[in-house]
């Protein structure tokens, strides 16, 4: 407690596996969010993570490097909460699954800007009407995700390109005559 | 419990009430109309639908009306914009997953596609005989339905009138 991200990533867990650039560390699990890189210095402790979007949650860090893609992270944890939802209320229920489907729009080049405006307005609806915390944290990973890495999905919808190629739908074979 | 006279503040009217009545019951019974979708009288609250949110002061969170009871001297505030956006947002969502093909849970369950609501309905109101005739203008041949649907409706109504109710 106490020690900065980038001390407890970099000197502890020995930085980023073969020399690749830090991109990111996702907190708190499905209920957190993604700190980015600018975020480095903040320090481990329940007041400054709660600051940045993300949660300690039980102190779980997931470190990411530059080939993740933070649209495809986003749809990974939604899809985890989506699932887990009991039901019972509404914006739980319906508004996870509701964003799920803009996610996967968007990581298959389907998305538009409009979308991008529905999605932030749904998790804050889901944020202050769910019952109960998994509701009401869900939409963490897409918050923080839309706030610190909005032109990732911005490349998503308007040049229908994923900057990781992690997106499938968005990767394009193409027979280079010239060179065969 | 002991219910106790307490007074809250419903959009600027002081209202004398109980504290065994939730917020929802208040406001209706002094002709404030707060809008709600799963609350009945005849059940428990449940709190699901999410339209009843009201702000109470002091609270960060919308409450849900239908399932809080208040306390003396609370002020809560029913028509805000907060409300009215998030009750829009749970009926948008709500029919997002609605095409006008509702159909209760057991009416989807049954295989023999007979009208249960219907009939279970009847049987609850002590109407055996129009029961009996809707169940017939489906099925002729009860034992058949009987093997077929028995076994969901178990759960729901007691068996022993439904085998009195055999010819």
């Amino acid at each position: 407690m106490g020690m900065t991200l980038r001390e407890v990533i970099y000197d502890i867990g020995g930085g980023i596996k073969e020399d690749k650039e830090f991109k990111a560390v996702q907190m708190g699990g499905p209920s957190g969010g993604c700190i980015p890189k600018e975020l480095l210095d903040t320090p481990v402790d329940y007041e400054s993570i709660n600051s940045t979007g993300a949660i300690m949650g039980s102190g779980g860090m997931i470190v990411m490097d530059e080939t993740t893609c933070m649209v495809d992270i986003a749809r990974f944890f939604l899809d985890f909460t989506c699932k887990e939802s009991c039901g019972k209320c509404i914006y739980c229920r319906i508004g996870t699954q509701r964003m799920l489907e803009i996610l996967n729009n968007i990581s298959e080049g389907k998305g538009t800007i409009e979308d991008l405006e529905i999605l932030e307005e749904l998790c804050y609806s889901v944020k202050d009407g769910s019952l109960c915390g998994l509701g009401q944290t869900a939409p963490n990973p897409v918050l923080t995700t839309l706030k610190y890495f909005k032109e990732e999905y911005l490349s998503h919808i308007n040049d229908k390109k994923c900057p990781t190629k992690q997106c499938r739908s968005l990767l394009y074979y193409k027979i280079d005559s010239e060179n065969v | 419990m002991d219910v106790s006279l307490i007074r809250v503040n419903i959009n600027n009217r002081e209202i004398a009430a109980t504290d065994d009545k939730t917020i929802l019951q208040i406001a209706l019974e002094n002709g404030i109309d707060i809008p709600n979708l799963c609350y009945s009288q005849k059940t428990k609250p449940y709190g699901s639908c999410g339209l009843c949110v009201v702000e109470v002061e002091g609270n960060p969170k919308l409450v849900r009306a239908c399932s809080t009871f208040p306390y003396d001297g609370m002020i809560i505030k029913t028509n805000t914009k907060r409300t009215i956006a998030a009750r829009k947002t749970a009926l948008e969502l709500l029919s997002s997953d609605h095409r006008g093909d509702c159909r209760p849970p057991c009416v989807n369950a049954c295989p023999a596609h007979t009208d249960c609501q219907g009939y279970v309905g009847l049987i609850a109101n002590g109407q055996y005989d129009e029961a009996i005739k809707l169940v017939k203008r489906l099925y002729l041949c009860l034992q058949a339905l009987v093997e077929f649907v028995l076994i969901p409706v178990k759960a729901n109504v007691g068996v022993v009138k439904w085998i009195n109710l055999l010819p």
